[in-house]
Protein backbone atom coordinates (compact mmCIF):
# COMPACT_ATOMS: atom_id res chain seq x y z
CA UNK A 1 0.00 0.00 0.00
CA UNK A 2 1.40 3.14 -0.96
CA UNK A 3 1.35 5.79 1.91
CA UNK A 4 1.12 9.32 1.38
CA UNK A 5 -0.31 12.36 2.71
CA UNK A 6 -3.50 11.87 0.99
CA UNK A 7 -4.21 8.05 2.24
CA UNK A 8 -2.42 8.70 5.69
CA UNK A 9 -6.03 8.57 7.53
CA UNK A 10 -6.29 4.84 5.79
CA UNK A 11 -2.26 4.37 6.77
CA UNK A 12 -3.67 5.19 10.49
CA UNK A 13 -6.84 2.74 10.55
CA UNK A 14 -4.56 0.04 8.84
CA UNK A 15 -1.35 0.21 10.38
CA UNK A 16 -0.89 2.53 13.43
CA UNK A 17 -0.20 0.41 16.73
CA UNK A 18 0.92 -2.88 14.30
CA UNK A 19 3.77 -4.85 13.63
CA UNK A 20 5.48 -4.76 10.34
CA UNK A 21 8.56 -5.56 8.16
CA UNK A 22 10.31 -2.72 6.49
CA UNK A 23 12.24 -3.85 3.16
CA UNK A 24 15.05 -1.88 3.72
CA UNK A 25 15.72 -2.95 6.80
CA UNK A 26 16.66 -6.02 6.58
CA UNK A 27 14.66 -8.60 9.06
CA UNK A 28 14.20 -6.43 12.38
CA UNK A 29 10.33 -5.76 12.90
CA UNK A 30 9.48 -2.10 13.72
CA UNK A 31 5.77 -0.79 15.17
CA UNK A 32 3.66 2.18 13.59
CA UNK A 33 3.84 4.38 15.71
CA UNK A 34 2.00 7.48 14.97
CA UNK A 35 0.58 8.37 11.76
CA UNK A 36 -0.18 11.76 10.90
CA UNK A 37 -0.60 13.80 7.37
CA UNK A 38 3.14 15.01 7.51
CA UNK A 39 5.05 11.74 9.08
CA UNK A 40 4.41 8.62 9.93
CA UNK A 41 7.05 7.27 13.12
CA UNK A 42 8.05 3.54 13.17
CA UNK A 43 10.58 2.27 16.00
CA UNK A 44 11.92 -1.17 16.86
CA UNK A 45 12.91 -1.90 20.35
CA UNK A 46 17.06 -2.60 21.37
CA UNK A 47 17.56 -6.44 20.74
CA UNK A 48 20.04 -6.38 23.50
CA UNK A 49 23.61 -5.26 23.90
CA UNK A 50 24.98 -2.77 21.82
CA UNK A 51 22.08 -2.95 19.31
CA UNK A 52 20.16 0.83 19.61
CA UNK A 53 16.81 1.04 19.36
CA UNK A 54 16.44 2.16 15.94
CA UNK A 55 13.65 4.48 14.23
CA UNK A 56 12.19 5.61 11.19
CA UNK A 57 10.80 8.89 9.93
CA UNK A 58 8.48 8.41 6.58
CA UNK A 59 7.84 11.96 5.01
CA UNK A 60 4.20 11.57 3.84
CA UNK A 61 4.55 14.27 1.24
CA UNK A 62 7.20 11.85 -0.38
CA UNK A 63 5.05 8.72 0.90
CA UNK A 64 6.54 5.35 0.78
CA UNK A 65 4.90 1.93 -0.59
CA UNK A 66 4.25 -0.13 3.23
CA UNK A 67 3.41 -3.99 1.68
CA UNK A 68 4.18 -5.90 4.88
CA UNK A 69 1.68 -8.69 4.54
CA UNK A 70 0.65 -10.98 7.68
CA UNK A 71 1.98 -14.29 6.78
CA UNK A 72 0.35 -17.49 6.05
CA UNK A 73 0.21 -20.13 8.89
CA UNK A 74 3.91 -22.00 9.89
CA UNK A 75 5.60 -23.28 13.10
CA UNK A 76 8.92 -22.54 13.69
CA UNK A 77 11.64 -22.22 16.43
CA UNK A 78 12.00 -20.23 18.97
CA UNK A 79 14.53 -21.17 21.44
CA UNK A 80 13.47 -24.49 23.50
CA UNK A 81 9.74 -24.12 22.31
CA UNK A 82 8.01 -24.66 18.76
CA UNK A 83 5.61 -21.66 17.83
CA UNK A 84 2.65 -21.81 15.81
CA UNK A 85 1.88 -18.08 13.99
CA UNK A 86 -1.76 -18.20 12.59
CA UNK A 87 -3.86 -15.84 11.29
CA UNK A 88 -6.99 -14.95 13.11
CA UNK A 89 -9.53 -13.67 10.55
CA UNK A 90 -10.89 -10.36 13.16
CA UNK A 91 -10.01 -6.79 13.27
CA UNK A 92 -9.28 -6.94 10.03
CA UNK A 93 -8.90 -3.57 8.85
CA UNK A 94 -5.58 -3.88 10.50
CA UNK A 95 -3.06 -4.68 7.72
CA UNK A 96 -0.01 -4.92 10.10
CA UNK A 97 0.10 -7.61 12.35
CA UNK A 98 -1.43 -7.26 16.15
CA UNK A 99 -2.23 -9.22 18.86
CA UNK A 100 -6.03 -9.89 17.94
CA UNK A 101 -5.01 -10.67 14.07
CA UNK A 102 -2.37 -12.70 14.71
CA UNK A 103 -1.84 -15.67 16.87
CA UNK A 104 1.60 -16.89 18.03
CA UNK A 105 1.35 -20.57 20.05
CA UNK A 106 4.41 -22.04 21.80
CA UNK A 107 4.42 -25.91 22.13
CA UNK A 108 5.35 -27.09 25.72
CA UNK A 109 7.28 -30.73 26.42
CA UNK A 110 3.80 -31.82 27.47
CA UNK A 111 2.23 -31.26 24.16
CA UNK A 112 0.01 -28.13 25.24
CA UNK A 113 -0.62 -25.42 23.03
CA UNK A 114 -0.42 -22.16 24.93
CA UNK A 115 -1.09 -18.53 23.26
CA UNK A 116 2.03 -16.39 23.65
CA UNK A 117 2.47 -12.46 23.82
CA UNK A 118 2.89 -10.86 20.62
CA UNK A 119 6.74 -9.39 20.55
CA UNK A 120 9.07 -7.89 18.92
CA UNK A 121 11.72 -10.71 19.37
CA UNK A 122 8.82 -13.21 19.06
CA UNK A 123 7.81 -12.04 15.28
CA UNK A 124 11.62 -11.74 14.19
CA UNK A 125 11.92 -15.32 15.47
CA UNK A 126 9.81 -15.76 12.45
CA UNK A 127 10.46 -13.36 10.43
CA UNK A 128 14.77 -14.54 11.02
CA UNK A 129 14.46 -17.71 7.91
CA UNK A 130 12.74 -20.55 10.12
CA UNK A 131 14.93 -23.11 11.40
CA UNK A 132 13.67 -26.92 11.21
CA UNK A 133 15.19 -29.85 12.85
CA UNK A 134 15.40 -33.37 12.06
CA UNK A 135 14.16 -35.79 14.33
CA UNK A 136 17.74 -36.99 15.02
CA UNK A 137 18.52 -33.56 16.51
CA UNK A 138 15.35 -33.39 17.86
CA UNK A 139 16.04 -36.23 19.85
CA UNK A 140 19.48 -35.10 21.05
CA UNK A 141 18.24 -31.65 22.27
CA UNK A 142 15.57 -32.97 24.52
CA UNK A 143 18.62 -34.79 26.43
CA UNK A 144 18.96 -31.18 26.79
CA UNK A 145 16.25 -27.62 27.59
CA UNK A 146 14.71 -28.46 24.19
CA UNK A 147 11.00 -28.91 25.08
CA UNK A 148 9.45 -28.93 21.37
CA UNK A 149 11.03 -29.19 18.02
CA UNK A 150 9.33 -28.07 14.86
CA UNK A 151 9.97 -30.62 11.96
CA UNK A 152 8.38 -28.85 8.89
CA UNK A 153 6.62 -25.65 8.65
CA UNK A 154 3.48 -27.97 10.20
CA UNK A 155 4.48 -30.84 12.32
CA UNK A 156 5.90 -30.60 15.30
CA UNK A 157 7.57 -33.30 17.98
CA UNK A 158 7.74 -32.65 21.90
CA UNK A 159 9.92 -34.29 24.68
CA UNK A 160 7.34 -36.27 25.72
CA UNK A 161 7.23 -37.62 22.39
CA UNK A 162 3.77 -36.20 20.94
CA UNK A 163 3.58 -35.25 17.29
CA UNK A 164 1.42 -32.42 16.01
CA UNK A 165 0.35 -31.34 13.05
CA UNK A 166 -0.89 -27.31 13.55
CA UNK A 167 -2.34 -28.02 17.00
CA UNK A 168 -3.71 -31.45 16.23
CA UNK A 169 -2.11 -34.85 18.07
CA UNK A 170 -1.44 -36.84 15.85
CA UNK A 171 1.49 -39.23 16.57
CA UNK A 172 3.16 -40.08 19.21
CA UNK A 173 7.23 -41.18 19.39
CA UNK A 174 7.57 -43.96 21.62
CA UNK A 175 10.06 -46.89 22.53
CA UNK A 176 8.28 -48.90 20.09
CA UNK A 177 8.42 -46.59 17.27
CA UNK A 178 6.18 -44.31 15.86
CA UNK A 179 2.08 -44.68 16.54
CA UNK A 180 0.07 -42.39 14.39
CA UNK A 181 -3.03 -42.03 12.25
CA UNK A 182 -2.91 -43.61 9.31
CA UNK A 183 -3.81 -40.89 6.84
CA UNK A 184 -1.17 -38.74 7.84
CA UNK A 185 1.80 -41.79 6.79
CA UNK A 186 2.70 -39.45 3.37
CA UNK A 187 3.09 -36.53 5.85
CA UNK A 188 4.63 -38.45 8.66
CA UNK A 189 6.63 -40.77 7.48
CA UNK A 190 9.60 -39.09 5.43
CA UNK A 191 10.08 -37.19 8.71
CA UNK A 192 11.40 -40.10 10.55
CA UNK A 193 14.25 -42.34 10.20
CA UNK A 194 14.17 -45.87 8.95
CA UNK A 195 15.02 -47.36 12.18
CA UNK A 196 12.11 -46.19 13.56
CA UNK A 197 9.50 -47.78 12.94
CA UNK A 198 6.15 -46.79 11.99
CA UNK A 199 2.91 -48.44 13.48
CA UNK A 200 0.00 -47.07 11.66
CA UNK A 201 -3.39 -46.80 13.49
CA UNK B 1 -32.18 -32.67 7.71
CA UNK B 2 -32.11 -29.83 5.73
CA UNK B 3 -29.70 -26.41 6.85
CA UNK B 4 -33.58 -25.09 6.40
CA UNK B 5 -35.13 -27.28 9.08
CA UNK B 6 -32.33 -27.64 11.18
CA UNK B 7 -32.08 -24.00 11.61
CA UNK B 8 -35.67 -22.90 11.65
CA UNK B 9 -34.95 -20.56 8.30
CA UNK B 10 -37.81 -17.93 7.61
CA UNK B 11 -37.52 -19.15 3.28
CA UNK B 12 -38.26 -15.74 1.58
CA UNK B 13 -40.80 -15.92 -2.03
CA UNK B 14 -37.84 -15.47 -4.64
CA UNK B 15 -36.84 -19.51 -4.46
CA UNK B 16 -39.57 -21.93 -5.57
CA UNK B 17 -40.33 -23.91 -2.18
CA UNK B 18 -37.67 -26.25 -1.42
CA UNK B 19 -35.79 -26.08 -4.81
CA UNK B 20 -32.26 -27.19 -5.22
CA UNK B 21 -31.88 -25.06 -8.54
CA UNK B 22 -28.78 -22.84 -8.29
CA UNK B 23 -29.86 -19.26 -6.52
CA UNK B 24 -27.83 -16.85 -5.58
CA UNK B 25 -27.54 -13.42 -4.40
CA UNK B 26 -24.77 -10.92 -5.04
CA UNK B 27 -23.08 -7.64 -3.32
CA UNK B 28 -21.15 -5.14 -5.64
CA UNK B 29 -18.82 -2.62 -4.25
CA UNK B 30 -18.46 0.29 -5.90
CA UNK B 31 -16.41 3.41 -5.51
CA UNK B 32 -16.89 7.07 -7.10
CA UNK B 33 -20.63 6.76 -7.86
CA UNK B 34 -21.57 9.76 -9.50
CA UNK B 35 -25.28 8.86 -10.25
CA UNK B 36 -27.48 6.25 -9.10
CA UNK B 37 -30.55 6.03 -11.58
CA UNK B 38 -33.85 5.42 -9.97
CA UNK B 39 -34.71 2.30 -12.73
CA UNK B 40 -31.21 0.90 -10.84
CA UNK B 41 -32.60 1.88 -7.22
CA UNK B 42 -36.02 -0.35 -8.27
CA UNK B 43 -33.95 -3.60 -9.74
CA UNK B 44 -31.32 -3.48 -6.48
CA UNK B 45 -31.22 -2.84 -2.85
CA UNK B 46 -28.61 0.22 -2.99
CA UNK B 47 -27.33 1.01 0.17
CA UNK B 48 -24.27 3.57 1.00
CA UNK B 49 -20.85 1.80 2.30
CA UNK B 50 -19.38 3.91 4.81
CA UNK B 51 -16.08 1.45 4.56
CA UNK B 52 -15.62 2.27 1.06
CA UNK B 53 -14.83 6.05 -0.38
CA UNK B 54 -15.51 8.91 -2.77
CA UNK B 55 -19.72 8.01 -2.18
CA UNK B 56 -18.56 4.64 -2.28
CA UNK B 57 -21.90 2.08 -2.32
CA UNK B 58 -23.18 -1.33 -2.17
CA UNK B 59 -25.67 -2.55 -4.69
CA UNK B 60 -27.47 -6.04 -3.82
CA UNK B 61 -29.10 -8.52 -6.03
CA UNK B 62 -32.14 -10.36 -4.24
CA UNK B 63 -32.25 -13.72 -4.63
CA UNK B 64 -31.64 -14.87 -8.38
CA UNK B 65 -30.74 -17.49 -10.89
CA UNK B 66 -27.49 -17.73 -12.84
CA UNK B 67 -28.40 -15.49 -15.38
CA UNK B 68 -30.47 -13.46 -14.02
CA UNK B 69 -27.74 -12.42 -12.03
CA UNK B 70 -25.62 -12.11 -14.92
CA UNK B 71 -28.16 -9.69 -16.49
CA UNK B 72 -28.24 -7.68 -13.05
CA UNK B 73 -24.32 -7.13 -13.34
CA UNK B 74 -24.92 -5.85 -16.56
CA UNK B 75 -28.03 -3.33 -15.82
CA UNK B 76 -26.18 -2.46 -12.97
CA UNK B 77 -22.56 -1.62 -15.23
CA UNK B 78 -24.63 -0.25 -17.92
CA UNK B 79 -26.74 2.54 -15.84
CA UNK B 80 -24.69 3.70 -13.27
CA UNK B 81 -22.35 6.74 -13.84
CA UNK B 82 -18.90 6.63 -12.45
CA UNK B 83 -15.80 8.27 -11.57
CA UNK B 84 -12.24 7.58 -11.94
CA UNK B 85 -11.43 4.42 -10.18
CA UNK B 86 -14.48 2.78 -8.98
CA UNK B 87 -12.93 -0.25 -8.11
CA UNK B 88 -9.90 0.54 -5.79
CA UNK B 89 -8.86 -2.20 -3.21
CA UNK B 90 -11.24 -1.75 -0.61
CA UNK B 91 -13.99 -2.81 -3.15
CA UNK B 92 -15.06 -6.42 -3.54
CA UNK B 93 -17.90 -8.91 -5.06
CA UNK B 94 -19.75 -11.14 -2.45
CA UNK B 95 -22.09 -13.95 -3.73
CA UNK B 96 -24.40 -15.79 -1.29
CA UNK B 97 -24.91 -19.23 -2.17
CA UNK B 98 -28.50 -20.00 -1.02
CA UNK B 99 -27.48 -23.79 0.49
CA UNK B 100 -30.99 -24.11 2.41
CA UNK B 101 -32.16 -27.82 1.00
CA UNK B 102 -28.76 -29.26 1.41
CA UNK B 103 -28.50 -31.90 3.92
CA UNK B 104 -26.31 -31.11 7.03
CA UNK B 105 -23.55 -33.40 6.24
CA UNK B 106 -24.16 -32.67 2.05
CA UNK B 107 -23.03 -28.74 3.07
CA UNK B 108 -20.21 -29.90 5.35
CA UNK B 109 -18.37 -32.03 2.78
CA UNK B 110 -19.01 -29.18 0.42
CA UNK B 111 -17.20 -26.76 3.08
CA UNK B 112 -14.14 -29.74 3.04
CA UNK B 113 -14.02 -29.82 -0.71
CA UNK B 114 -13.95 -25.67 -0.79
CA UNK B 115 -11.45 -25.84 1.49
CA UNK B 116 -9.38 -28.88 -0.89
CA UNK B 117 -9.82 -26.05 -3.78
CA UNK B 118 -9.41 -23.17 -1.96
CA UNK B 119 -5.98 -22.04 -3.85
CA UNK B 120 -8.19 -22.54 -7.33
CA UNK B 121 -10.02 -20.26 -6.14
CA UNK B 122 -7.54 -17.28 -5.03
CA UNK B 123 -5.45 -18.64 -7.86
CA UNK B 124 -8.86 -17.08 -9.59
CA UNK B 125 -8.95 -13.86 -8.23
CA UNK B 126 -5.11 -13.10 -7.98
CA UNK B 127 -2.05 -13.63 -5.31
CA UNK B 128 -3.37 -9.71 -3.99
CA UNK B 129 -6.66 -10.87 -2.67
CA UNK B 130 -4.71 -13.85 -0.23
CA UNK B 131 -3.58 -10.43 1.51
CA UNK B 132 -6.78 -9.23 1.54
CA UNK B 133 -8.04 -8.39 5.10
CA UNK B 134 -11.49 -9.06 4.54
CA UNK B 135 -11.04 -12.94 2.61
CA UNK B 136 -8.65 -14.17 4.42
CA UNK B 137 -7.87 -18.14 3.18
CA UNK B 138 -9.32 -20.14 5.68
CA UNK B 139 -5.92 -22.20 5.20
CA UNK B 140 -3.98 -18.83 6.92
CA UNK B 141 -6.02 -19.54 9.58
CA UNK B 142 -7.25 -21.81 12.61
CA UNK B 143 -10.15 -22.99 10.31
CA UNK B 144 -8.58 -26.52 9.38
CA UNK B 145 -8.15 -27.71 13.01
CA UNK B 146 -11.91 -27.35 13.64
CA UNK B 147 -12.72 -29.34 10.50
CA UNK B 148 -13.49 -32.67 12.19
CA UNK B 149 -16.20 -30.93 13.91
CA UNK B 150 -20.03 -31.32 13.05
CA UNK B 151 -21.08 -28.35 11.17
CA UNK B 152 -23.39 -26.74 14.39
CA UNK B 153 -19.65 -26.84 16.00
CA UNK B 154 -17.73 -25.42 12.94
CA UNK B 155 -20.44 -22.35 12.85
CA UNK B 156 -19.40 -21.59 16.58
CA UNK B 157 -16.25 -21.13 15.69
CA UNK B 158 -16.72 -19.54 11.94
CA UNK B 159 -15.54 -16.53 11.23
CA UNK B 160 -17.43 -13.73 8.77
CA UNK B 161 -13.86 -12.14 6.84
CA UNK B 162 -12.49 -15.77 5.77
CA UNK B 163 -12.58 -15.54 2.14
CA UNK B 164 -15.45 -18.68 2.38
CA UNK B 165 -18.72 -17.67 5.06
CA UNK B 166 -20.07 -20.27 6.70
CA UNK B 167 -21.94 -17.60 8.91
CA UNK B 168 -24.74 -17.08 6.81
CA UNK B 169 -26.40 -19.98 7.01
CA UNK B 170 -27.88 -19.76 10.25
CA UNK B 171 -29.36 -16.53 12.14
CA UNK B 172 -26.27 -14.56 14.14
CA UNK B 173 -26.63 -12.10 17.06
CA UNK B 174 -26.35 -9.65 13.89
CA UNK B 175 -28.10 -10.79 11.12
CA UNK B 176 -30.93 -13.08 10.27
CA UNK B 177 -30.26 -16.52 8.41
CA UNK B 178 -30.39 -16.72 5.35
CA UNK B 179 -29.55 -20.13 4.37
CA UNK B 180 -26.15 -19.20 2.65
CA UNK B 181 -23.17 -19.86 2.15
CA UNK B 182 -20.83 -16.87 1.27
CA UNK B 183 -18.27 -16.90 -1.38
CA UNK B 184 -15.96 -13.19 -0.47
CA UNK B 185 -13.17 -14.03 -2.47
CA UNK B 186 -13.56 -11.67 -5.94
CA UNK B 187 -12.26 -8.03 -6.31
CA UNK B 188 -14.08 -5.10 -7.80
CA UNK B 189 -14.55 -4.76 -11.09
CA UNK B 190 -16.96 -4.53 -13.90
CA UNK B 191 -15.84 -6.69 -16.32
CA UNK B 192 -18.95 -8.99 -17.32
CA UNK B 193 -16.63 -11.86 -18.30
CA UNK B 194 -14.76 -12.23 -14.87
CA UNK B 195 -17.75 -12.32 -13.27
CA UNK B 196 -19.74 -14.81 -15.39
CA UNK B 197 -16.37 -16.85 -15.24
CA UNK B 198 -16.14 -16.53 -11.09
CA UNK B 199 -20.08 -17.06 -10.83
CA UNK B 200 -20.07 -20.28 -13.15
CA UNK B 201 -17.30 -21.63 -10.32
CA UNK B 202 -19.35 -21.19 -7.65
CA UNK B 203 -22.44 -22.87 -9.24
CA UNK B 204 -19.96 -25.94 -10.69
CA UNK B 205 -19.27 -26.28 -7.00
CA UNK B 206 -22.94 -26.00 -6.02
CA UNK B 207 -24.27 -28.12 -8.42
CA UNK B 208 -21.67 -30.90 -7.54
CA UNK B 209 -23.00 -31.47 -4.12
CA UNK B 210 -26.48 -31.30 -6.29
CA UNK B 211 -25.83 -34.16 -8.00
CA UNK B 212 -23.51 -35.89 -5.89
CA UNK B 213 -25.30 -35.73 -2.49
CA UNK B 214 -23.45 -38.29 -0.53
CA UNK B 215 -19.93 -37.07 -2.20
CA UNK B 216 -17.54 -37.88 0.59
CA UNK B 217 -14.13 -36.00 -0.36
CA UNK B 218 -12.00 -37.70 2.45
CA UNK B 219 -12.74 -40.62 1.16
CA UNK B 220 -11.58 -39.84 -2.41
CA UNK B 221 -8.33 -38.47 -1.06
CA UNK B 222 -7.61 -41.68 1.00
CA UNK B 223 -8.44 -43.67 -2.11
CA UNK B 224 -5.73 -41.42 -3.74
CA UNK B 225 -7.62 -39.18 -5.91
CA UNK B 226 -5.56 -36.38 -6.88
CA UNK B 227 -6.96 -32.87 -6.00
CA UNK B 228 -6.13 -32.33 -9.54
CA UNK B 229 -8.78 -34.62 -10.41
CA UNK B 230 -11.25 -33.44 -7.72
CA UNK B 231 -10.72 -29.95 -9.12
CA UNK B 232 -11.48 -31.00 -12.74
CA UNK B 233 -14.36 -32.90 -11.87
CA UNK B 234 -16.18 -30.07 -9.80
CA UNK B 235 -14.85 -26.88 -10.44
CA UNK B 236 -13.17 -27.10 -14.03
CA UNK B 237 -13.74 -23.81 -14.91
CA UNK B 238 -11.16 -22.92 -12.37
CA UNK B 239 -8.63 -25.42 -13.68
CA UNK B 240 -8.41 -23.96 -17.21
CA UNK B 241 -4.63 -23.77 -18.16
CA UNK B 242 -3.58 -25.20 -14.98
CA UNK B 243 -1.57 -28.34 -15.38
CA UNK B 244 -1.99 -31.78 -13.48
CA UNK B 245 1.28 -31.25 -11.30
CA UNK B 246 0.50 -27.31 -10.81
CA UNK B 247 -2.88 -28.00 -9.19
CA UNK B 248 -1.46 -30.56 -7.24
CA UNK B 249 0.86 -28.68 -6.07
CA UNK B 250 -1.23 -25.67 -5.46
CA UNK B 251 -3.44 -27.94 -3.07
CA UNK B 252 -0.92 -29.89 -1.40
CA UNK B 253 -1.01 -27.76 2.25
CA UNK B 254 -4.95 -27.64 1.78
CA UNK B 255 -5.20 -31.71 0.94
CA UNK B 256 -3.35 -32.13 4.66
CA UNK B 257 -6.17 -29.50 5.76
CA UNK B 258 -8.80 -31.81 5.16
CA UNK B 259 -6.69 -34.74 6.44
CA UNK B 260 -6.82 -33.17 9.66
CA UNK B 261 -10.70 -33.52 9.59
CA UNK B 262 -10.20 -37.05 10.63
CA UNK B 263 -9.10 -35.57 13.72
CA UNK B 264 -5.83 -36.66 15.74
CA UNK B 265 -5.19 -39.54 17.72
CA UNK B 266 -7.02 -39.45 20.64
CA UNK B 267 -10.60 -38.83 18.04
CA UNK B 268 -11.87 -42.76 17.51
CA UNK B 269 -9.17 -44.55 18.16
CA UNK B 270 -7.21 -45.93 21.47
CA UNK B 271 -4.84 -42.88 22.79
CA UNK B 272 -1.09 -44.01 23.35
CA UNK B 273 0.06 -42.99 26.68
CA UNK B 274 -0.15 -40.09 27.62
CA UNK B 275 2.72 -37.49 26.92
CA UNK B 276 4.79 -37.77 30.39
CA UNK B 277 4.22 -36.02 33.02
CA UNK B 278 8.25 -35.92 34.95
CA UNK B 279 9.88 -33.37 34.37
CA UNK B 280 13.33 -35.08 33.76
CA UNK B 281 13.68 -36.70 30.71
CA UNK B 282 14.65 -40.12 30.21
CA UNK B 283 17.99 -39.52 28.92
CA UNK B 284 19.23 -42.93 28.71
CA UNK B 285 15.92 -43.86 26.62
CA UNK B 286 16.92 -40.65 24.41
CA UNK B 287 20.43 -41.60 24.00
CA UNK B 288 20.04 -45.07 23.30
CA UNK B 289 17.27 -44.49 20.34
CA UNK B 290 19.96 -41.58 19.35
CA UNK B 291 22.91 -44.49 19.22
CA UNK B 292 20.23 -46.62 17.19
CA UNK B 293 19.66 -44.05 14.53
CA UNK B 294 23.47 -43.65 14.16
CA UNK B 295 24.18 -47.00 13.54
CA UNK B 296 21.33 -47.32 11.11
CA UNK B 297 22.48 -43.82 9.39
CA UNK B 298 26.40 -45.23 9.33
CA UNK B 299 25.04 -47.99 7.17
CA UNK B 300 24.06 -45.60 4.49
CA UNK B 301 25.49 -43.51 2.16
CA UNK B 302 25.61 -39.94 3.21
CA UNK B 303 25.07 -39.67 7.25
CA UNK B 304 22.94 -36.27 8.23
CA UNK B 305 26.03 -34.52 10.50
CA UNK B 306 25.32 -34.50 14.69
CA UNK B 307 23.79 -30.95 15.24
CA UNK B 308 23.01 -30.28 11.96
CA UNK B 309 19.80 -28.24 11.28
CA UNK B 310 17.31 -28.16 7.97
CA UNK B 311 16.82 -25.32 7.02
CA UNK B 312 13.95 -24.25 4.51
CA UNK B 313 12.69 -20.72 2.73
CA UNK B 314 9.08 -19.68 1.83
Amino acid sequence: MFCNNLNYEDVKKYYQGTWVKIEECGERIYTVDKVTSKYTDLSSPSRGEGDDEAEIRIDMEVGYNLNYVIPKKTVYQYGERALLLQRVPARMWRKGMDAKNTEFLSLDEKGNWKKTALATPVIEGFINKPSYYSVEDALVGFGNALESAALTRRVTLTKGGGVFIDTVYVGKLEKKGLAFKAIYESNLAPLFPPSIKLNPV
Amino acid sequence: MTIATHYDLYLNDYIPHLSKDFYCGCEFEIESCKKIPDSLKKRLIVDVDHSLRNNGHEFKTYPCTFEQALDHFKFLHETLVVGDEPFSERTSIHVHVNVAQFELEQLRQMVLTYALLEPLFFNFVGELRKESIFCVPLNYTYMPSIYKASLDKMVEKWHKYTAFNLLPIKAQPDAPGLGTVEFRHLYGTGDITVFKSWLTAIKQLYTWFVDNPTWNVLEKIEAGMSPHTIAFLIVPELTKGLGVSTVNEMCADTTLDVKLSVGGLSDGVKKPATPRTRKEPKLGELVAMQQQMQAAMAQQATPIPAGSWVTSDF
